[in-house]
């Protein structure tokens, strides 16, 4: 699984740097995004996946948050790229034309309480327990 | 459009808002936080207590005072500002917040934590340094930290000048130093106890007046479908997903404020102060609660400001940064300003504060660390340490605006790109060496003063959406990566047993 994680985590960091080298291409900017959306969702999730992996512990909830989150994020900027600009006439949701609504709601206001939720009730289990915090003085009165 | 530079706050006067009740909500708000400040210095007996609170704060508090040292007058005067000019392209500097509170919690907050359980660790440089049992690791993230702070202190002190002369007609120079004065007086005596302290005070000041003026604005606006539906018909670009960015310029802010943040030490150090680790547990709700009730008021008066004067009802901004102070003057309440403006001191302060404590630690602890000398005393030569660097940023503030202008682009970048694959990555990944982590460190520090100086000098212009801050960043993750992967041999010679037991839990 941790490799995996890296994995992920290098892969999303050389779609980010492709896509800042795609501003230096002519006609890059079209894909360039593309890399970017890939890259930004792949980076934020890989980076807390590689925090929240502990050997030999699971957690579906948090595999599920983090799917979730990254989705969340892939279909917040794919829509705002994907929709067509309308202008004055574009539709209102929940406030704001519905491209930006895309990216405030689904990348913003989703993950924003759903996560720090999902890691406050998966913490003792998954986190830190008082057995891990023992473990860790043990270590170091050892050292 | 090209990206304006973020890190400027304030850089220019902003109008008069010398009147009584202004002036007199100030003088209060100065006088709670000298209380405060006279209260920790009683409490300050050594170097624990002078760089990490004794270890003894509770997490609401904590996480407050990592809202308050994250958001700086950025989020009052620039951040409003920087909405009106590019439009909603500004809220990708925010929109990370959706990731950033978890990600630091899981990330981060219980490997700090747990590493000052099994070594004395007071800097983010210490650290770094123990990860990869390397002075000189730590001695290079010091000196980052340094080059950094200098400037974004200076920054804000040239900020909170103009603030406190906006309110008191005192002058700029003068504003500058009794700003500084004041907050080193209570940084100095009370050390970081008194920063998060007087920061969850600060925080608290903020996040009310973010609310009352939300409601206002929300009030005057018509809620948030009359200001969308105003600045719809007269500006529709404002209301685009990307403002007036590309797409890769936003979602280029979203990358550097999202992974960025865990590399910023004057926040991420304050970990290391939570009394009883399993309180971390709240840290990334209560920190987004903070933040989002706090960052309510940039969102609303960037928007209400644009939807203003498409009405008519405000003439168009000679500046951008003058949307907070002209949105106040028309349309608050005097008590109202007042607060608010005591809110932008505020803010202003606590970060300023976070970056003495952080800049004298890295002075007088990281470096002469990584040098092999011991300091005696450390409490006192901490104090020197942040009296100097105080001095030094406040003459800059004071002096030279060019050059003020120069150094403080440097500070968030600087810090994301020289720490994060270390502290971050490297505290979650045994693979990571420590050949790994200076190459990263170094390659950070030379891209981003390299290319941000050649940008300054107009000697290189980056295409739309790509920064330096942008590319250092990526260039020492993969650095990182990459001589991670080419030393790899080296990972386990380069990591302590009680290290590796903290970063197996």
């Amino acid at each position: 699984m941790l490799r995996f994680i890296l994995a992920a985590l290098v892969t999303s960091t050389l779609l980010i740097a492709v896509a800042y080298a795609s501003a230096f291409v002519v006609g890059g900017a079209g894909w360039g995004a593309w890399c970017m959306v890939a890259g930004v969702a792949g980076i934020s999730v890989s980076t807390i996946a590689l925090g929240a992996h502990r050997h030999g512990r699971r957690n579906p909830i948090v595999t599920v948050a983090l799917l979730a989150t990254g989705v969340s994020l892939v279909a917040g900027f794919s829509l705002a790229l994907l929709l067509p600009d309308a202008g004055p006439a574009e539709a209102v949701v929940l406030g704001f034309p519905v491209r930006a609504s895309s990216v405030i709601y689904l990348v913003g206001v989703l993950p924003l309480f759903v996560l720090p939720l999902v890691y406050a009730w998966t913490f003792d289990e998954l986190t830190l327990g008082d057995e891990d915090i023992e473990r860790v003085r043990r270590a170091g009165r050892k050292g | 459009m090209p990206v304006p530079t973020l890190f400027l706050l304030q850089s220019a006067a902003l109008p008069a808002f010398t009147q009584p009740v202004i002036a007199a909500i100030m003088l209060g708000y100065f006088l709670i936080v000298a209380a405060i400040g006279v209260w920790a210095a009683r409490r300050t007996r050594d170097a624990k207590d002078f760089f990490i609170a004794g270890q003894g704060i509770g997490v609401v508090t904590m996480a407050i005072a990592a809202m308050a040292a994250t958001l700086s007058g950025f989020t009052f005067i620039g951040g409003p500002g920087l909405i009106y000019s590019i439009g909603l392209a500004a809220i990708f500097i925010n929109l990370p917040l959706s990731v950033t509170t978890a990600m630091g919690g899981w990330v981060l907050a219980k490997r700090l934590r747990l590493l000052s359980e099994v070594r004395p660790m007071l800097t983010i440089p210490d650290a770094i340094g123990a990860r990869y049992r390397s002075p000189a690791a730590q001695g290079l993230a010091g000196v980052a930290i340094v080059i950094a702070i200098v400037g974004y202190m200076a920054t804000n002190l040239l900020a909170l000048g103009f603030v406190l002369d906006a309110v008191f007609g005192c002058g700029l120079a003068a504003g500058i130093w009794l700003g500084m004065g004041f907050t080193l007086a209570y940084s100095i005596t009370g050390g970081i106890l008194a920063g998060v302290y007087a920061d969850l005070f600060q925080g608290t000041v903020k996040a009310v007046a973010s609310v009352i003026v939300f409601a206002l604005v929300w009030r005057i606006g018509g809620g948030m479908s009359g200001l969308t539906t105003t600045i719809l018909a007269g500006d529709p670009e404002f209301l685009s997903p990307w403002g007036r960015l590309t797409p890769l310029a936003a979602m280029s802010f979203f990358f550097v404020f999202g992974i960025g943040t865990l590399g910023q030490p004057h926040v991420v150090h304050k970990f290391y102060m939570v009394e009883d680790p399993r309180r971390l547990k709240w840290y990334p709700l209560v920190m987004t609660i903070a933040m989002s009730v706090t960052l309510l008021l940039m969102f609303g008066i960037g928007l209400a400001t644009k939807a203003m004067v498409l009405r008519g009802e405000m003439p168009a901004l000679v500046r951008p940064d003058d949307a907070t102070p002209q949105f106040l003057l028309r349309f608050a309440p005097v008590t109202l300003a007042g607060v608010v403006f005591a809110g932008v001191a505020a803010a202003i302060m606590s970060t300023v504060n976070a970056f003495m404590s952080v800049g004298s630690a890295a002075l007088t602890h990281d470096i002469p660390r990584a040098l092999g000398v011991r300091v005696a005393r450390p409490l006192l030569w901490g104090r020197i340490g942040m009296a100097a660097i105080s001095v030094l940023a406040a003459i800059l503030a004071a002096e030279s605006r060019i050059l003020v202008a120069f150094l403080g682009i440097f500070g968030w970048g600087l810090f994301a790109s020289t720490l994060v694959p270390a502290l971050a990555i490297g505290l979650n990944w045994k693979g990571a060496t420590r050949a790994g982590a200076i190459a990263s460190i170094v390659t950070g520090m030379a891209i981003t003063l390299g290319l941000e100086t050649l940008a300054y000098r107009r000697i290189f212009t980056f295409p739309s959406g790509v920064t330096a801050t942008a590319l250092a960043l990526v260039a020492s993750l993969l650095v990182f990566f990459g001589v991670s992967y080419l030393t790899r041999s080296r990972a386990s010679a380069d990591l302590d047993p009680d290290v590796a037991t903290v970063m197996e839990i």
